[in-house]
């Protein structure tokens, strides 16, 4: 017996096959058992990445689906647009089959890799140096530039590539720092906003 | 990184160089190293005199909002000029897709003081004070041109850059309300003022709590003596170290509702906190305050005459206007003549 292959069973499994094919591999599945348990993982692991609570509420689910779907019917058609220049030598397109495969998997992972695997990962925003910063964290103006400093880091802001020639700290809660290009006279001035 | 400017936007983007920016994780956070250099065309029929971009990695936590201001410009309709990004910006790991910078207009000043731009960040009074300070210090060197000719200009600039030279600076580290920033509670001082005549509002009194390393919770009282009602207020402090040296290092802008001849009281709970460049100990002694500039109601703004900047504590602490220091720079790159020809031709 022949099985239909993991890239066909991974989208029928998610309902992204043209209805003729969708026929076979449904046939096909209804018959075998391995590819009923390789079908049921994939909506499994379907099912979890839904499921991920930590996942940004602002994440644009439709678009994003519509944006993979689209990617994979490209590379379906790209698929059968190398099938069609290789017919006569490889029946059944292989090559294409194994691009569109690829093609897929680097949707798949470059769409799911921003994404924090657990909360943990995604809490805390704001590191300097090798150490969090939270509350303790503050900007400070020297004659060299701008830092950001809090718990042992320092970070320079303004000045690591430039030449400052003025700073100012607002107690507002921002610091500015002035400098000339050396090139072209220009006054540029850059301020950090902490507010 | 994404550039976004609206539709109507005076100024069109011609070519965005990245250069050398690249971004590194460091624990939880991104680093975002910059160096960027924009170049805009100005569509309009105007001449520009500055813009302010805002620079956005992200808004919640310090480290992640920055602008970048270029004053002094004179820019003729049809006419290009650069912008250069040269920052590190903080972003958290996760936050999603989408590009890892904003950049977007802020503001651009013209030559009649008109604005354009949403203002987020408040860079219209910005630049307005800078151009009225440019003007002002442009008017300034080309009267001792006209008075007292080249030779009479160089020694004006010469003694600028020694002026430059010789101030003194120190660290100053801005901290926020509610995070404790010293051991030393320090002691409530009555604050002194330095009266400018002709300044449209007058600082009456005030307190903050100073120690040898930091200034914090300053309380003033202000009096609008303007026939103009005012509504911002920047304070400068000049502070006095152990050695009498003194040193401008901070101010205090204040949003307030002035109405001529009225007073106001406004307090910033913040903190600044001083230390040597050089990592010594500082000891602070005093704190003089002065009016540094004034925003009318009517968008009009007021900065200290040449005349009120040669007060003897003024002339040593306070650093040279945007302009002054880029005819200054002029010279040091060009010599007298590039200076004589800027101030002649503007």
């Amino acid at each position: 017996m022949k099985h239909p292959g993991e890239r066909l069973l991974a989208l029928w499994s998610g309902g992204d096959l043209p209805a003729w094919r969708a026929w076979m591999v449904k046939r096909h599945v209804a018959g075998c058992e391995a590819c009923r348990r390789e079908v049921d993982a994939y909506r499994r692991a379907s099912q979890v990445a839904r499921e991920m609570a930590e996942l940004p509420a602002e994440l644009a689910w439709d678009s994003l689906a519509a944006e993979m779907k689209a990617n994979i019917h490209l590379g379906l058609v790209a698929g059968a647009i190398a099938a069609e220049q290789t017919k006569g030598r490889v029946r059944w397109g292989w090559r294409a089959a194994i691009a569109v495969a690829i093609f897929t998997l680097a949707v798949v992972s470059g769409w799911l890799a921003p994404f924090p695997l657990s909360k943990t990962v995604r809490k805390p925003p704001v590191v300097a140096g090798e150490t969090a910063l939270e509350p303790g964290i503050f900007a400070e103006a020297t004659p060299a530039g701008i830092e950001l400093k809090g718990n042992g880091g320092t970070l320079a802001v303004v000045g690591r590539s430039t030449t400052v020639v003025t700073v100012s700290a607002k107690s507002s809660g921002s610091v500015g720092a002035r400098f000339v290009d050396s090139d072209t006279g220009q006054v540029t001035i850059a301020n950090v906003y902490m507010e | 990184m994404h550039i976004t400017l609206p539709e109507d936007s005076p100024v069109a983007l011609l070519a965005a160089d990245w250069g050398e920016s690249r971004s590194e994780v460091r624990g939880g956070a991104m680093v975002l190293d910059l160096h960027t250099s924009l170049s805009f065309r100005n569509v309009t029929q105007r001449r520009i005199r500055g813009v302010t971009l805002l620079v956005l990695a992200q808004e919640v936590t310090p480290g992640g909002k920055a602008s970048v201001s270029v004053p002094s410009l004179d820019v003729g309709p049809g006419e290009a000029f650069p912008v250069r990004i040269d920052l590190q910006l903080l972003r958290p790991l996760q936050v999603g897709a989408g590009p890892l910078v904003h950049i977007e207009l802020d503001g651009v000043l013209f030559d009649d003081l008109g604005f354009y731009g949403p203002n987020r960040l408040n860079c219209r009074r910005s630049m307005t004070i800078w151009e009225i300070e440019a003007r002002r210090d442009r008017r300034h060197f080309r009267s001792i041109l006209e008075s007292g000719g080249p030779e009479a200009l160089q020694k004006a600039i010469l003694e600028s850059l020694a002026r430059q030279a010789d101030r003194p600076q120190l660290n100053v580290r801005v901290s926020q309300p509610g995070r404790a920033t010293n051991y030393d509670p320090g002691r409530e001082v009555q604050l002194a003022f330095l009266d400018l005549p002709e300044a449209p509002v007058r600082a009456v009194s005030g307190a903050a709590r100073l120690s040898a390393t930091e200034f914090r919770a300053p309380t003033l009282r202000l009096a609008n003596r303007s026939k103009t009602p005012v509504r911002f207020v920047e304070i400068g402090w000049i502070f006095r170290d152990g050695s009498g040296k003194e040193v401008m290092a901070g101010s205090f802008p204040a949003q307030v509702n002035l109405p001529p001849g009225g007073e106001a009281q406004v307090a910033q709970p913040s903190a600044l906190r001083f230390s040597h460049p050089s990592g010594g100990a500082v000891q602070i002694q005093g704190v003089t305050g002065f009016v540094s500039n004034v925003e009318f109601a009517d968008g009009r703004a007021w900065v200290p005459s040449r005349q009120a900047l040669e007060l003897p504590q003024l002339r040593r602490a306070v650093a040279p206007s945007a302009e002054e220091q880029r005819l200054i720079e002029l010279y040091r790159k060009r010599g007298l003549s590039a200076v004589i020809e800027q101030l002649q031709r503007r």
